[in-house]
C-alpha cells in the first residue's frame, strides 16, 4: 500500500502541473494572438522620446536628416553620416496609406505631421533659444503682428477672414528641465486655412531640439482636433546623456 | 511482481532498465523495434500483468521538470520581451506591450505553441498505448525500417545533403530578414545580390590573400640558407688530400663510384647505395673527406649547414627539409645523381624515448650497433700506474660483451640471452642519449624523405592524369647519396641509420701511423726543422690518438716554443716540449718542498722503474713531478702495439706499476708510506677485481660479474672464499714480486729520483737513457752508472730519510750529477731509436 501511495503522488503532481502549465500558456497564447493595441507607439529610448497615436495612424522613420539650409552637394558622406547620427525624424499619417511625399501638406485633409529629435550643431545650440522655439515652423510672432496691424487697419475684414490665428500658446515644463511651448495656430494658405500643433521643447542645456508637429486643414482639425490634442498631451521627453 | 514493477518506477533510469530487462526476459514478447519508446515502458504498467504489459507498451512518463522546461524557458523569454517593451516606456501599458510582442515575437510563440503540442503528444502516449504504437511503429518506425534499407554509404549520403540543404535553408532565412524581405524574394535575389556582392568578396579574398601571403614570403625566406651546392670544379680537395684513413677513403670511393656509374650495379639488379655515416673522434677528418668527395665527384654537392633546421618558428624546419629535397631531386634529374651531407648530423637530433620499444631508446638503438660495430682495440689495454684522468677509457676491456670470438659458438638460445643483458644495460645507458630537437617534425620529414621518394609527384601527374583516368606515372629514379658525419653517433636517431636511409656505416678512426707520419711530414714541410725521418717516425708512435687537428696543433706549438727561445728553426726538443703542453697541459708554477719532492720523485721513480722492467708493447712516454691541477706528478705510457686483448701477465704487469709506489715508497722511507698512493691502490684494487671476477686471472674461473649481473648466487662464491679475501691475496701475491723488482733496481730507483728532482719532467728517452746509461734528450744516464754514484745516492736518501724520522731539518742540496746538455747529445738520443714500434692504440698517463 505504501509503495502505491508513493507511485501515485508524484504522477497527480505531474499531471496536475502540466495542466497548469498548459493552461498559462494557453492564456498567454490567446491574450497575445487575440486583439490589437489601443495605440500605436513612437518610442526613441536612446534619446528619450515616447509619442502615443491613435491605432489607425500611421507612422515610419524617415531616413535622411533635414537638410534645411544646407546645400547638400557640399555634404561629405562622412558629414552626412554625422548630421544624420544627430537627427531623428518619425512622419506621423492618420490617412490609410503612409506617404512621406505629402507629410507637410498644408491642406490634407487627415492629420499629418513628424515628431523629430535633433542634437544641435554648437552654432545652432548658442543661437537657440526658448522664444525662437515659437517661430521653428512658422514665423509666429511675425505672423501675429502682421495680424494685428491688419486688425488696425481694417477690424472687420481682418477678424472675419483671419491671415494668422493663434489658438493656444503655452509655455511647457516639464521634468528634467525640460522646456519650450506648446503653440495651436490657424494659418492662411494658398489651399485654405492650415491648423497646426506645435510642440517645441529643448532640455536643460538647450542643446537638444524635441520638437512634434501635427497639421491639418481647419477642417480637418475641428473633426480630429481631440486626437491631435491627444497626442500632443502624450509627448513625453525622458533626456538621456546622449545629447551631453 | 506488481510490487517490484512500481518501485522500479522510482529508481533512477538505469536500475529502471535493468528491472524491465528482467523482467522482458521471460515474457519472450518484446516490444515492437519502432523505436526506443516502447521497449522503454514495459515497466510502466503498474496496474496490469506483464504479458499484458508488453502487448501495451506506452510511453514512459515524464518528470515535472521535464515537462515544463521548455514551456517555463519559452514563456520567461516572451515575459522577457514584453517587459522589455515596457520598460523605459513612460506611456505603454502592459497590455499593449503584450499584444505588440506578441506580433514582433511571434516565433516565441509558435514554439511555445509547438512545445505545447509536443508535451500533449508525450501526455496522451504516456496513456493511451494505441496511439503511442501508431505513432513509434507506424509512423516513426516506418520511416526508420525504410532508412535502414539504405546502406550506409547512402544514409551519410542523404544525412549529408539533408544537413547541406537545412544550413543553407537557415542562412536563407536569415539573409532574408536582414535584408527585410521574404524568403522567396531573398532566394530569387540571391544570385543578384552575389553579383553585386564580388566586389566586396575580391575585397575580403585580397586581404586573406595579403596575410596569408605575409606568412608565405615570411616562411619562404626562413627555409632559405644553410645549404650550399658546389660542384666539381669549385673544390681543390681530393681524396689524395685525405692522410692515414685509407679504408674508409677506399670504401666511400666505392660508393661515390656507384653513384657515378649506376648501371654498373643497377643492371644487376642492385640499388644505389642511399646513405653514408662518417662516425668517429673530432678532428680525424670526417669533413675532409666529405670534401673529397665533393672535389672527386662528377655530380653536385650539397653541404648542409649544421644549424640549417633550426629554426625560430616551428615547422620552419620541415619546410627547409622539403625544400632541400626539392632541390635534390632536381639536381638528382639533371646531373644523373647528386650528394648530400650533413654535418654534425647530430644536430637533427632524435626521437629520444619516444621511440621506445624493447632495449629501444634511439642512443640504445644506435648505439647497440655502433657497440657492435667498434673494435674494442683501443680500450683494451688497462691502466698504467694509478692514472686518474683516463681510467675510465681503459676498463672498457672488462665489459661483459667482449667475447674473444664473439659469440657464435653459443647456441641462439643462449646468445639472445646475452643479447638482452646489453639491451637491458644499454637501455639504461642510452635511455638520456637522445639529443635535442627533432620534435617539431624536421627530423620526421626528414626520414619520411629519405625513404618515401617512391610516391607520384606533381598536381599534373597525380590529378589530371587521374581525371582522365590514366595511371599517374611512377617516379624516376633519383639518385641521391645522403653523406653524414657526427662525431655522436649515438645522438642519431635509430630510424636514420636503417638501410635504405643511411645504408653504410663507417668509422672514422685516429688515423693510421703511415697517416700521421705523413700529416706530421706535411704540416713540418710547412715550417723550419731539423727533425729526422726517424724522429718524425718516433713522434708519430707516441701520439696513437693524434689527429690532423692536433698534429697540426703541435707543430705549430713546437713553433711557438722555438720563437720564444729565440729560433727559427724546430728542434726535436721544441717538438717534446710542445707535445708535453698539448698532452698533459700546462704546469702549475708550485714548487715542492724539498723533503716532498725527494718523497713524490721517488714515488713516480718506482713507477717507472718496474713500468720499464716489466711492460711490454708499452713504452714510457713521460715522467715527471710538476704538479697538473691535483696531481703531484704522473709517469704516462703509450702503447705501442695495436692489440686486442690483454694477457693475465700484462694484466698483472699493470697492478704491479701500480703497486709500485707503495712497494717502493715502503721500501725506502722504513716502512711508511704516504697517503698519495691512494690512487695507485684504487686503481690496482678495480683491476684486480674486475677480472678476478671477469676473466680468471685468480683462483677461481666463474664469472662473478655474470653472477653479480644476473642478480644470483653472489654467496655461492663468498661461500668458499671471499671475494675480498681473494682480491688482497692477488694483491699480495703481486706487491712481493714487485718488491722483489724494486729491490733488483734500487740503483735505477735512486738514479731516476735523482732526474726527477734535478729535471722535474723527463721523456720517456731519458728514462730509458737512465736505465740503459746511455745518452738521452735532456739527460745523460751514463754519468748514472758511474760507481759512485750510488754511494752519493744512498748518502742523500738516507738524510731524507732522517729528516722524515725528524732528526735532521736541513736537507743536504741535491747532489749535482748526470747533466747533460740536450743539444750536444741529439745525435745520440736520435742514434737510440725509439724501441718497438708498430701500431698504436692507446695512450695513458698515470699519477702518482
Amino acid at each position: 500500500m505504501e509503495a502505491r501511495r508513493r507511485t501515485v503522488s508524484p504522477r497527480r503532481k505531474s499531471l496536475s502541473g502540466t495542466l497548469l502549465v498548459l493552461t498559462v500558456a494557453t492564456v498567454l497564447l490567446s491574450v497575445g494572438g487575440c486583439g490589437s493595441p489601443s495605440y500605436r507607439y513612437v518610442t526613441n529610448k536612446k534619446d528619450g522620446v515616447f509619442l502615443r497615436v491613435p491605432n489607425d495612424w500611421n507612422h515610419q522613420e524617415m531616413p535622411g536628416p533635414a537638410l534645411f539650409g544646407i546645400d547638400a552637394r557640399s555634404v561629405s558622406p562622412e558629414m552626412l553620416q554625422g548630421l544624420m547620427s544627430r537627427e531623428w525624424v518619425v512622419g506621423i499619417d492618420a490617412a490609410a496609406r503612409f506617404d512621406a511625399t505629402q507629410l507637410l501638406v498644408p491642406d490634407a485633409l487627415q492629420p499629418k505631421g513628424f515628431v523629430q529629435v535633433r542634437h544641435l550643431l554648437p552654432e545652432e545650440a548658442n543661437a537657440v533659444s526658448t522664444n525662437s522655439l515659437r517661430n521653428l515652423v512658422v514665423a509666429v510672432d511675425d505672423a501675429e503682428a502682421d495680424q494685428e496691424k491688419a486688425v488696425r487697419e481694417n477690424p472687420y475684414s481682418a477678424r472675419l477672414t483671419p491671415n494668422f490665428l493663434l489658438l493656444a500658446d503655452s509655455p511647457v515644463r516639464d521634468r528634467d528641465g525640460v522646456h519650450g511651448v506648446h503653440l495651436v495656430y490657424q494659418v492662411r494658405t494658398d489651399a485654405g486655412l492650415v491648423t497646426i500643433d506645435q510642440t517645441s521643447l529643448l532640455d536643460t542645456a538647450q542643446t537638444v531640439l524635441y520638437q512634434l508637429v501635427l497639421a491639418c486643414s481647419s477642417l480637418c482639425y475641428a473633426q480630429h482636433g481631440q486626437q491631435i490634442g491627444d497626442v500632443a498631451k502624450s509627448f513625453t521627453i525622458e533626456p538621456t546623456d546622449r545629447g551631453q | 511482481m506488481d510490487h517490484t514493477d512500481r518501485t522500479a518506477d522510482e529508481l533512477d533510469p538505469s536500475a529502471r532498465v535493468a528491472t524491465r530487462a528482467a523482467a522482458m526476459q521471460p515474457g519472450g514478447n518484446p516490444a515492437p523495434a519502432g523505436g526506443p519508446g516502447p521497449s522503454t515502458d514495459a515497466a510502466q504498467a503498474s496496474t496490469a500483468s506483464e504479458p499484458a504489459d508488453l502487448d501495451r507498451p506506452r510511453r514512459r512518463p515524464l518528470s515535472l521538470w521535464d515537462r515544463v522546461k521548455f514551456l517555463l524557458l519559452l514563456g520567461a523569454v516572451f515575459l522577457f520581451v514584453v517587459a522589455a517593451e515596457v520598460s523605459g516606456d513612460p506611456l505603454m501599458t502592459w497590455s499593449d506591450a503584450l499584444r505588440i510582442e506578441s506580433r514582433k515575437s511571434s516565433w516565441v510563440l509558435v514554439l511555445l505553441g509547438l512545445e505545447v503540442a509536443r508535451q500533449l503528444h508525450m501526455f496522451v502516449g504516456e496513456r493511451w498505448s494505441a496511439y503511442h504504437v501508431f505513432w513509434t511503429d507506424r509512423v516513426f518506425g516506418r520511416m526508420e525500417r525504410r532508412m535502414l534499407r539504405l546502406n550506409d554509404w547512402n544514409r551519410y549520403r542523404l544525412s549529408r545533403t539533408a544537413k547541406w540543404i537545412a544550413g543553407l535553408a537557415l542562412a536563407l532565412f536569415v539573409y532574408a530578414r536582414l535584408s527585410h524581405t521574404s524568403v522567396f524574394d531573398a532566394l530569387v535575389n540571391v544570385p543578384g545580390d552575389l553579383w553585386k556582392a564580388i566586389p566586396v568578396v575580391l575585397q575580403i579574398v585580397l586581404l586573406m590573400v595579403l596575410v596569408v601571403g605575409q606568412f608565405v614570403v615570411m616562411f619562404w625566406f626562413l627555409s632559405k640558407g644553410g645549404v650550399d651546392t658546389y660542384f666539381p670544379e669549385d673544390i681543390t680537395t681530393r681524396f689524395a688530400d685525405v692522410w692515414g684513413q685509407d679504408h674508409v677513403v677506399s670504401r666511400v670511393q666505392e660508393n661515390v663510384f656507384y653513384l657515378e656509374r649506376p648501371e654498373e650495379i643497377e643492371s644487376r639488379g642492385g640499388h644505389v647505395p642511399g646513405g653514408i655515416l662518417l662516425w668517429g673522434p673530432p678532428g680525424t677528418g670526417k669533413t675532409l673527406l666529405a670534401e673529397a668527395v665533393a672535389g672527386e665527384t662528377g655530380k653536385p654537392f650539397v653541404f648542409v649547414d649544421p644549424g640549417a633546421f633550426s629554426a625560430m618558428f616551428v615547422g620552419v624546419g620541415i619546410l627547409k627539409v622539403k625544400s632541400l629535397f626539392r632541390k635534390l631531386r632536381k639536381l638528382s634529374l639533371r646531373y644523373g645523381g647528386v650528394i648530400v651531407f650533413f654535418d654534425e648530423a647530430d644536430t637533427l637530433g632524435s626521437r629520444g624515448a619516444l621511440n621506445g620499444g624493447f632495449g629501444g631508446g634511439v642512443g640504445a638503438g644506435a648505439r647497440s650497433w655502433l657497440t657492435s660495430q667498434s673494435a674494442p682495440a683501443s680500450r683494451v689495454t688497462a691502466a698504467g700506474a694509478g692514472g686518474p684522468g683516463r681510467l675510465g677509457r681503459e676498463f672498457g676491456g672488462s665489459e661483459p660483451g667482449l667475447g674473444c670470438n664473439g659469440t657464435s659458438y653459443l647456441s641462439a638460445a643462449a646468445r639472445a640471452e646475452i643479447g638482452r643483458e646489453q639491451a637491458r644495460e644499454q637501455f639504461v645507458m642510452g635511455g638520456g642519449g637522445g639529443g635535442g630537437g627533432g620534435f617539431d617534425g624536421t627530423l620526421q620529414a626528414l626520414l619520411t624523405e629519405m625513404s618515401g621518394l617512391k610516391k607520384p609527384r606533381g598536381f599534373l601527374n597525380r590529378v589530371v592524369r587521374r581525371a582522365l583516368g590514366m595511371r599517374p606515372k611512377p617516379p624516376p629514379k633519383y639518385r641521391i647519396l645522403v653523406m653524414m658525419a657526427t662525431n655522436m653517433p649515438q645522438s642519431l636517431d635509430e630510424a636514420l641509420l636503417r638501410p635504405g636511409r643511411i645504408d653504410r656505416q663507417y668509422k672514422v678512426g685516429y688515423p693510421s701511423k703511415e697517416g700521421r707520419i705523413r700529416t706530421f711530414e706535411g704540416y713540418l714541410a710547412k715550417v723550419q726543422h731539423e727533425l729526422t725521418p726517424e724522429q718524425i717516425d718516433r713522434l708519430a708512435v707516441m701520439s696513437p690518438e693524434a689527429t690532423g687537428a692536433t698534429i697540426k696543433d703541435t707543430v705549430n706549438e713546437a713553433l711557438v716554443q722555438a720563437v720564444k727561445d729565440g729560433r727559427e728553426v724546430i728542434t726535436w726538443q721544441d717538438i717534446l716540449r710542445a707535445r708535453v703542453i698539448k698532452e698533459y697541459g700546462l704546469a702549475d708554477d708550485h714548487q715542492h718542498i724539498d723533503r716532498e719532492r725527494h718523497s713524490i720523485a721517488l714515488h713516480e721513480a718506482c713507477h717507472a722503474v718496474v713500468a720499464y722492467r716489466m711492460q711490454r708493447g708499452r713504452v714510457i712516454d713521460l715522467a715527471t713531478i710538476e704538479r697538473r691541477g691535483g696531481v703531484g706528478g704522473f709517469v704516462a705510457h703509450v702503447a705501442v702495439e695495436d692489440r686486442m686483448f690483454m694477457w693475465k701477465s700484462e694484466i698483472e704487469v699493470q697492478v704491479m706499476v701500480s703497486l709500485a709506489s707503495l712497494v717502493g715508497e715502503r721500501m725506502f722511507f722504513e716502512g711508511d708510506n704516504t697517503v698519495g698512493v691512494g690512487g695507485d691502490l684504487r686503481t690496482a684494487t678495480i683491476l684486480i677485481a674486475n677480472y678476478l671476477s671477469s676473466a680468471a686471472i685468480g683462483d677461481t674461473l666463474s664469472s662473478r660479474l655474470a653472477l653479480v649481473e644476473q642478480q644470483m648466487g653472489t654467496l655461492s662464491l663468498d661461500a668458499d672464499r671471499p671475494f675480498g679475501e681473494q682480491v688482497e691475496a692477488k694483491l699480495r701475491e703481486l706487491y712481493e714480486r714487485t718488491e722483489g723488482v724494486l729491490s733488483a733496481n734500487r740503483r735505477e730507483v735512486l738514479a731516476l729520483t735523482h732526474a726527477l728532482e734535478t729535471h722535474k719532467t723527463i721523456t720517456g728517452e731519458d728514462v730509458e737513457a737512465i736505465m740503459e746509461g746511455t745518452s738521452g734528450p735532456t739527460v745523460d744516464g751514463r754519468r748514472y752508472h758511474d760507481s759512485d754514484f750510488l754511494r752519493v745516492a744512498e748518502s742523500y736518501h738516507s738524510e731524507a730519510v732522517r729528516e722524515h724520522r725528524g732528526q735532521r731539518h736541513d736537507l743536504h742540496k741535491l747532489p749535482e750529477l748526470g747533466r747533460a746538455a740536450a743539444s750536444s747529445h741529439a745525435e745520440a738520443s736520435r742514434s737510440s731509436g725509439a724501441g718497438p714500434v708498430s701500431g698504436t692504440a692507446g695512450q695513458e698517463a698515470a699519477a702518482g
